[in-house]
Formats: C-alpha cells, sequence, structure tokens
C-alpha cells in the first residue's frame, strides 16, 4: 500500500512527509470512498500484457461509461482528473490495478459525486462489485476504537425451513459495541451484517463505514490508517479470489491424444450449521433470483436427498451449477467469469439460509 | 433387506471424488495422488466401460465399474495381462505398485463376484452399499488408502455430479433427465448470449466430457438418437420456437445439424415460458420414452 500512498500522494495530497502521519485525508474535500471490484475480464484481455490490458480497459471505461481516466507511464494506476466550479483541477478517482483480481477504486470529494461514479462502476460488467461477509467485517470491528451502528440482515424463507428464523434490524448508540459482540457469540449462524460503522483509533473521529457490497466510506481520518485498514480487507478478497481461480474452477482436459481425460479443480462445499427442510422449495427460490441477480434455469431432483439445480444469469450468460442436499450446498463453477455470479449467490444464501455461507474459510 | 443399486456413473464420480484436495479423501492431492479417465471397449464388447486410473509416483490403482451385465469374458479380459500392459504403457506408469479393482453396487455384487471367483481373477471387488464401501475380494494393497476408506463418512445420495452417465438402463430414467437437464443448460448459455444457432455436434461436446473418446460410427447412432428426441420435444412444447435443420455451408458441403434459437429474450415472461417448455419436456423425456443407450457406443480397444 506504500506505493499507493506515495501515488495518491504525489497526485493530490502534500508531499510534506514530516506531516504524512498527522495529516487527514481530505485533498479534495471531506468524503472519500473505496470500491473493492473484481476484475471480470474476458479471453481477450488476459491474452494482452498487463500495460496492454490497462490501457484497454481505460479505453473501454471511457467508450462505456463516459470517464476519461488517464493512464500513468506503467500503467498500474489511472486517475480521473475533473474541473471544479472555479476552474481548478481535482483528482476525483484513482484506480489501482495492480492486482491480478482485484481493482481498488478510490473516489475524493464530495460524497454524492463518489457515489454516483461508483454506481457507474458497479453496473460496468468489467469490473464486478467484490462482497463482504459478516467475517470480514467481524474482522474490521475489533479494530474500531468504537462502534457506531450495526445493520444485518438475515431472513429464512417460507417453506424452505419449518420454523423460519428472521434477524434483521439496526443498532446504534452506547451499547453497541456490547449488543454485537453478544450476537457474534450467540447468534453467529444468522447475524449477517450488511451495514457497520465506527471510529478508527487514530484519533480523528471521523466515521468510517463498510457495506457488504464491498464499500468503504470514510469522512476525515489518516491516511496512513485508512489504507490499512483497506489493506486487510484487500488481502483478504485477493486470497479468495486466489483460490477459487486455482481450486476451484472445473475444466476437463485431455492427454495421450484426447483418450483420456481428466478435470482440474474440485466443487465448492458448503456444509450447513442446520438442515434444510424442503429442497424442492429452495430450488424453486433460488431460480427466482432477486434484485441484483435475475436468474433462470431448471431444477432436477438427482436422489432421494440431492437436488441439482443448473442456473444462467440473465444480464451476464454466466452459468453456475448448484446441488443441494439438507446438511450440504455444493457449487460446481466452471468458468472464472461465473465468479461474479457466485458471489452474489453466496451474497443470497448468507440473507436468507445461512449467514455463515462463505466459499473460502480462512 | 434393501440391496443398494446405482449407475456406473455414481460409482466413477465417488471415485472422483475422492481424488481431491480436501483432507478427508481417501486419494489427497497434497500426497500427489491424481487421475484420469477414459472409455474402453473389452475385448469385443459391444458396450463400453467407463476405467478411471488413480496414481502417485508409486502407485497405480485401476478402478473399473462393472454391473451384472458386464459379461465374464469381458471381466477376463480386464484381468489379463494385456489390459493391464496396455493401461500401464497408456499412462506411462513405471511404479512398483500396480492394482486391479473391480467396482460395483451392492445389487450387482453377488454375481460379479461369483463370476470372478470362476474366472480365479486376482483383481479385488470394492462394493458401494447404502451406507459404506466395503471390499467384498481383496482390499488396497496399500493400509493407508484402506484405513482412509475405513474413517472416510460415506452417503452415495449426495455424491457431486461432475460426470454423466454412459450406461443408463431402464428403471434408471431419471439420469436421463439429467443428461437433458445438462443440455438444456448449455442452450440457455448459448442462447442468452444472443446466438441464433448452434451445432448440435457442437452442444452435445460441451454436454458429454468424454464425447470425442466415441468412435466416429458411434457418434452418428447417438446423435441421431438424441437429434429424433430433440427435434419431437421441440415440436411437442416449445412450439416450434425452436428448431433442428440441416445446414449446408456451400451447395456441395457436408450438412451440418443446427438447432435455430429465438431471439434473446426481452421480458421476464418469455424467460419463464422458455423454462416451462424446457421443464415439460424433460418430464416427457424423463417419463415416456425409452432410455439413451450410451453403452452402445464403441471405443477402440487399448
Amino acid at each position: 500500500m506504500i506505493e499507493l500512498k506515495n501515488r495518491i500522494q504525489t497526485l493530490i495530497g502534500t508531499n510534506d512527509v514530516i506531516e504524512d502521519d498527522y495529516s487527514f485525508l481530505q485533498p479534495g474535500g471531506n468524503d472519500h470512498l473505496v470500491q473493492f471490484l473484481y476484475k471480470n475480464f474476458s479471453d481477450e484481455y488476459w491474452e494482452l500484457d498487463d500495460w496492454n490490458r490497462n490501457s484497454l480497459l481505460v479505453i473501454d471505461i471511457s467508450a462505456i461509461l463516459g470517464l476519461n481516466f488517464v493512464l500513468d507511464d506503467d500503467a498500474q494506476f489511472a486517475s480521473l482528473v475533473v474541473k471544479n466550479t472555479k476552474g481548478h483541477k481535482l483528482v476525483q478517482a484513482i484506480l489501482d490495478l495492480r492486482d491480478e483480481f482485484v481493482v481498488i477504486a478510490y473516489y475524493f470529494g464530495e460524497s454524492k459525486t463518489c457515489l454516483k461514479i461508483n454506481r457507474k462502476f458497479v453496473d460496468f460488467p468489467l469490473l464486478c462489485p467484490c462482497f463482504f461477509n459478516s467475517n470480514h467485517l467481524i474482522g474490521i470491528a475489533r479494530d474500531l476504537e468504537i462502534i457506531k451502528q450495526v445493520e444485518y440482515h438475515f431472513e429464512q424463507p417460507v417453506g424452505v425451513f419449518e420454523s423460519p428464523i428472521i434477524m434483521k434490524g439496526t443498532f446504534s448508540g452506547r451499547l453497541v459495541k456490547d449488543i454485537f459482540n453478544e450476537y457474534v457469540d450467540k447468534f453467529r449462524d444468522f447475524f449477517n451484517i450488511v451495514f457497520l460503522a465506527g471510529h478508527l483509533t487514530d484519533g480523528t473521529q471521523g466515521t468510517i463505514s463498510f457495506q457488504s457490497n464491498g464499500t468503504v466510506k470514510v469522512d476525515a481520518c489518516r491516511l496512513t490508517s485508512f489504507l490499512e485498514i483497506v489493506e486487510s480487507l484487500f488481502v483478504v478478497l485477493k486470497e479468495k479470489y486466489r483460490i477459487l481461480v486455482s481450486e476451484h474452477i472445473i475444466s476437463w482436459e485431455s492427454l495421450s491424444n484426447g483418450f483420456l481425460k481428466k478435470y482440474n479443480g474440485t466443487p465448492i462445499e458448503y456444509e450447513l450449521p442446520y438442515s434444510i427442510d424442503n429442497m424442492e422449495i429452495l430450488s424453486r427460490s433460488i431460480l427466482k433470483g432477486s434484485k441484483t441477480m435475475e436468474l433462470f434455469g431448471i431444477a432436477e431432483k438427482m436422489s432421494r436427498k440431492q437436488w441439482s439445480v443448473k442456473v444462467t444469469e440473465v444480464k451476464t450468460a454466466s452459468q453456475l451449477e448448484i446441488e443441494l442436499s439438507n446438511d450440504l450446498i455444493r457449487v460446481i463453477l466452471r468458468e472464472k467469469n461465473a465468479i461474479p455470479l457466485l458471489e452474489k449467490l453466496e451474497s443470497y444464501f448468507r440473507h436468507n439460509i445461512s449467514a455463515q455461507f462463505e466459499s473460502v474459510l480462512f | 433387506m434393501f440391496e443398494y443399486s446405482c449407475t456406473s456413473s455414481r460409482l466413477v464420480n465417488w471415485i472422483l471424488s475422492q481424488v481431491d484436495i480436501k483432507h478427508d479423501v481417501v486419494f489427497p492431492k497434497q500426497k500427489n495422488w491424481d487421475f484420469y479417465l477414459r472409455l474402453f471397449y473389452p475385448g469385443d464388447s459391444p458396450s463400453s466401460l467407463f476405467l478411471v486410473g488413480v496414481f502417485d509416483q508409486r502407485e497405480c490403482i485401476l478402478f473399473i465399474p462393472v454391473n451384472h451385465s458386464t459379461k465374464t469374458e469381458h471381466l477376463k479380459y480386464i484381468d489379463s495381462h494385456l489390459f493391464k500392459k496396455a493401461f500401464r504403457d497408456e499412462l506411462g506408469f513405471d511404479g512398483s505398485y500396480f492394482q486391479r479393482i473391480f467396482i460395483t453396487c451392492e445389487k450387482d455384487a453377488q454375481e460379479v463376484e461369483k463370476r470372478l471367483l470362476g474366472l480365479n481373477s486376482k483383481a479385488d471387488l470394492l462394493v458401494m452399499m447404502l451406507d459404506k464401501l466395503e471390499f467384498r475380494k481383496g482390499g488396497f494393497k496399500n493400509p493407508r488408502l484402506e484405513y482412509r476408506l475405513s474413517k472416510r463418512g460415506f452417503d452415495p445420495e449426495i455424491i457431486p455430479r461432475i460426470l454423466t452417465d454412459n450406461q443408463i438402463g431402464i428403471g434408471q430414467d431419471m439420469t436421463k433427465s439429467q443428461f437433458y437437464q445438462t443440455l438444456f443448460h448449455n442452450l440457455n448459455r448459448i442462447w442468452m448470449q444472443g446466438e441464433s444457432s448452434v451445432s448440435l455436434r457442437e452442444l452435445l461436446k460441451q454436454s458429454i466430457p468424454y464425447w470425442t473418446q466415441y468412435r466416429k460410427s458411434e457418434h452418428k447412432k447417438l446423435f441421431n438418437r438424441i437429434k429424433e428426441e430433440l427435434v419431437f420435444v421441440f415440436h411437442e412444447f416449445f412450439k416450434e420456437k425452436l428448431k433442428i435443420e440441416e445446414y449446408c455451408k456451400k451447395a456441395n458441403s457436408q450438412p451440418k445439424t443446427i438447432i435455430l434459437l429465438p431471439q434473446k429474450p426481452i421480458g421476464k415472461k418469455e424467460l419463464n415460458q422458455w423454462v416451462l417448455m424446457q421443464k415439460q419436456s424433460l418430464v416427457y423425456l424423463r417419463d415416456d420414452i425409452k432410455p439413451i443407450a450410451f453403452d452402445l457406443m464403441k471405443l477402440p480397444s487399448p
């Protein structure tokens, strides 16, 4: 992150090194936003070297989103500079493109503008939002001096479970940390955190907030502590994608003139903390999808204890195969480009089946 | 007492699920175990069999799923030195431990065991039951594998379905609708990508991983069978929204069978209709017609 920090300071901040750790990150206003995005590139992209790939991305961002990012000479970062009403140049956003899987988008300036640009990226098919699960956010909460607000949302579908559990709400105020810890201890399987806000321990008293759709927002904060917390999330996410890509994509290969076949990868298995009572209703419920995950497909009963649901996402044509049994859900991932759909599906399961639903456990 | 019965593909899927990065499997990849899969024809058999070779640097185990319909002479062929040598050479395996294991389900175990005894076969026999896998004859040469097998929790009903069946028999029509579920799933992707047509052969390649292992002449048999069924369901349930046509790129070129797809859907209603048509087709294919006999296909013998 040091390189990124230097890059940010070169572009927008003070060059006074001594002041660095005492200065707040407020180069273009008081609001800062970070969005983690998964590189959902097509094969044509991956055939290119880093420089050409990032150049092509910047061209596509300009053509599709109308945002004129400029790529740095080393093609590792891209920045968006705009003119304000007084005609001054302001750095609006920086994209950190260095990682193989994750792009970190930093937005500076007014909250409204940051969110507006971010919305464009979230809908951009080449960069899909990463998701934080409850365990990521529980880890982050330990680093916060004060937890200000927590939102949680969990609702088991009627019919899938004989006694569906609903646990949703918001808490804020003086006792948040105590309640939060109690919920983590007692209701971890149902405590699906979708929003967390609090103060960092750097004495700035700025509010930092995290949304489960991969967004981190801060109003005032030391650049160092902000980047530290961003890095901790970044490390977890990139490890998750590395494991998904290297261990869980099932692809067949031929050996010995096509006579021998083998496949690489292994299905992703999620062991459930309690049993599903009706798999047929769950199959139907998955096929219905959600607002962010429009799906269609077919469910078939495979055996007395297993259902197979094969889904296609309408927007992207990405596909997943899901095998449901009472205590185990298995997902067969056959292409890298279905990872964003897998993330949406996991998020759906965290909201509806178990808050602990995670493909890669750390 | 109820005797457990299953298809060859379930036996294969169990073996494949045991060569994995997970720690609680019989052949952990971390210990350098790997596998390969192929179809083969034992001797002059018109029926193909699966073969799964599982190996590390020192040891190679050939699993051959068989059932009551596997003829004695074919078991004899698999039991022969010739068979052993052919696959040893194909894999390029020069380690010291080489083992052949027939694997079958509980229902067929007695019959297979009787035939193997009649042959004085040295091969081992592993049997899948409802609650465990057990050697009916012999055992793993490597005691570690024996130990892992005994410790592994087992439920044949939830084995991952990486592979569809090549031997779909009478009374097992559920597996047939699984094959068509996979085929429709692949068709769905092509449709959503906005393609207006797809070659049926290409679609079958995507749906059957070992498609290329069939002999050319046998492709035709299977191809025509599936085509015939699809023509019917497209007409009956898809109301001609999907069509199968013969397409010639040039006047004198070989015709290619293609599926013509309707335009990409614009609304939820069209999607729901499409899914309904697929469901109706699957119900029909599951219940109303005889199963596809993939096992009629021939493969070159080693």
